[in-house]
C-alpha cells in the first residue's frame, strides 16, 4: 500500500473511514509506504507507532508533535527511511526513489537497473542547463 | 507463463492527493522484467467510485473504491 501525501491534509486526518482502511490494510501488507505527508495518515492511523518515518521537508517537528510514537526521522538528513514493512519520503520527485528502493527490495538490483535506464532517471541527475546557438 | 498472481501495489488516492506521487509508483512498478513478464499489478484505490481530483487537477476515474478492494 502506497500513501502519498495531499495538500487537504487537515480533512484526510479526520477522514476516520481512510484511516479506518489504513489501518485494516496495513494488517495485510507485505509493505507499506508514505510520501510527503502521507506519514501524516500513517501517524494517525497508528499503524507506524514504534516504527522510523519520514516525512516531507520542514515537516519533521509537526509530524513528532502530532504522533509521539512514531520515531521521527530528520528531513535534512534522510530522503528515503525503510524500516521493517515502512518506507517513508520526502514525497514529490523523491517518490521515485523510494518505489525504486522498494522494487528493488521486491524484485532484486536487476530490475530497478532496468527501469532507471526506462525512465531515464540518470539524466535527471547528470543534466545541465545548456542551450544550442545558431 | 499464464495467470501467475502478481503482487499488488493499491496507491491510495483522495482529493487533493500530489498526482507525481501516485505516477512514481506506477511507472516504477508496471515495467516488465527482462523475459517480458509483468511482475505487478498497479491500481489506484479510493473511498469512493466517482473520480478523485489531485492537487494540480488531474482527474483519476478508473478506481477501485474501498469495499471491492
Amino acid at each position: 500500500m502506497i500513501v502519498p501525501s495531499s495538500v487537504q491534509l487537515e480533512a484526510q486526518v479526520k477522514d476516520q473511514e481512510l484511516i479506518r482502511f489504513i489501518r485494516e490494510q496495513n494488517e495485510q501488507t507485505e509493505y507499506t509506504a508514505s510520501h510527503c505527508a502521507g506519514a501524516f495518515l500513517l501517524g494517525e492511523s497508528g499503524v507506524a507507532d514504534g516504527s522510523r518515518l519520514v516525512t516531507y521537508c520542514g515537516g519533521s517537528e509537526s509530524l513528532q508533535k502530532a504522533y509521539p510514537k512514531v520515531l521521527v526521522q530528520d528531513d535534512t538528513l534522510y530522503s528515503v527511511v525503510q524500516d521493517g514493512k515502512f518506507i517513508s519520503s520526502n514525497g514529490n520527485l523523491v517518490s521515485y526513489l523510494a518505489s525504486l528502493d522498494l522494487l528493488e527490495k521486491m524484485a532484486g538490483k536487476f530490475q530497478r537497473q532496468r527501469v532507471e535506464e526506462e525512465l531515464l532517471i540518470h539524466k535527471l541527475i547528470e543534466h545541465e542547463y545548456s542551450e544550442l546557438h545558431h | 507463463m499464464k495467470e501467475k498472481k502478481l503482487r499488488h501495489i493499491g496507491v491510495l488516492i483522495f482529493d487533493g492527493f500530489l498526482a507525481n506521487e501516485m505516477t512514481a509508483p506506477f511507472d516504477v512498478f508496471t515495467k516488465k522484467d527482462s523475459s517480458g513478464s509483468q511482475l505487478f499489478e498497479v491500481s489506484l484505490i479510493a473511498k469512493q467510485i466517482d473520480s478523485v481530483s489531485s492537487e494540480e487537477g488531474i482527474r483519476y476515474c478508473r478506481i477501485i473504491p474501498f469495499p471491492m478492494f
